[in-house]
């Protein structure tokens, strides 16, 4: 009896621990959202008539250096990103959630006891998370 | 007079469904075959790595990531996408490209200092037979390409061996059964 107590009192607080495919496929989808977010930043720039070198002079950088933050291998910091879309005029969004999944679904039980809870919403997929970076470089209409 | 190929003249940046395979892959559908492109290249980082299973499986999404964009032509060229050999008489090679990989070193279990975190970048040597009835990547060499000035002389090896591979197998179809 205290063995089964104990199974549902581990199962109840289990952590995050996703098996090797669902990493893979969660790095998967972060890739993606990597890839559209590097074209949303060329596309902003195109938009708003903007070159390479116009943009570097308003970030203080060369023109290598923006065509560097477009690529992916860049790896540019969160703050160039953020001088980048202050030099083209864009909207920058990031946000990270926790989707609705078998762990969350755990953790909204943990944080329930242990104070106030925020729910997850019902209709965000599984998977979509976290770091969404979303319409980072949006121009608008 | 050989025509000079580019980056965009790539079936993978064309825009078409493009069929993907690994040289000498016995799988049935592209999947399969994607799946082995993504071991490759797991297997070279697990091979200079910590081997962290969440480093490991975080390169093979990044694989598939770039991998599905080439099956639906749309990789960007020159970001993710390069020629190799452009104006030489050597098939139509190009490599797909994941740079930026981080990882923490490998280390002998005795030794004193904490390893390093380095950062690495990945390869893959393809051929694009031109002669298919659908536009289609064949596989040929996964390779690390690390930011060093030793670098350059082992990529070059690598595609003196992709494009041997691909002269000896070109006949048997790289060791793969072609999809209708």
């Amino acid at each position: 009896m205290r063995g089964a107590l104990a199974g549902v009192y581990k199962l109840y607080f289990m952590a995050y621990d996703p098996t090797p495919d669902e990493i893979a496929q969660h790095a998967e989808e972060l890739a993606e959202t990597r890839y559209n977010f590097l074209e949303q930043l060329v596309s902003c720039r195109e938009a708003r008539g903007l070159s390479q070198r116009e943009v570097g002079n308003r970030m203080d950088v060369s023109q290598p250096a923006v065509s560097a933050i477009e690529r992916y291998d860049a790896n540019p910091t969160l703050s160039t990103i953020e001088r980048y879309v202050l030099a083209v005029g864009g909207h920058l969004v990031l946000e990270v959630r926790v989707p609705h999944d078998r762990w969350s679904g755990l953790k909204t039980k943990r944080t329930t006891i242990s104070g106030p809870t925020s729910p997850v919403p019902a209709t965000v997929p599984a998977w979509d998370f976290p770091t969404k970076v979303d319409s980072p470089a949006r121009v608008p209409a | 007079m050989i025509q000079r190929r580019t980056d965009a003249d790539s079936v993978c940046v064309g825009g078409n469904p493009v069929d993907i395979y690994w040289r000498f892959c016995t799988a049935a559908d592209q999947a399969g075959h994607i799946r082995e492109i993504e071991d490759a290249g797991v297997e070279v980082i697990r091979n200079i790595s910590s081997g962290n299973p969440w480093t490991l499986e975080s390169v093979r999404g990044r694989i598939r990531a770039l991998l599905k964009r080439a099956a639906q032509g749309s990789v960007r060229p020159r970001d993710d996408l390069r020629v190799l050999r452009s104006g030489m008489p050597v098939p139509n090679l190009y490599e797909l490209r994941w740079p930026s990989i981080e990882y923490e070193e490998r280390r002998p279990p005795d030794h004193q200092q904490q390893p390093r975190r380095l950062t690495t970048g990945l390869r893959l040597i393809h051929v694009e037979p031109p002669d298919l009835p659908h536009p289609t990547m064949v596989g040929l060499v996964m390779h690390e390409k690390a930011p060093t000035a030793e670098a350059k002389a082992e990529q070059d090896k690598y595609i003196d061996d992709a494009i041997t591979m691909e002269g000896r197998c070109r006949d048997s179809n790289w060791g793969v059964q072609l999809r209708q």
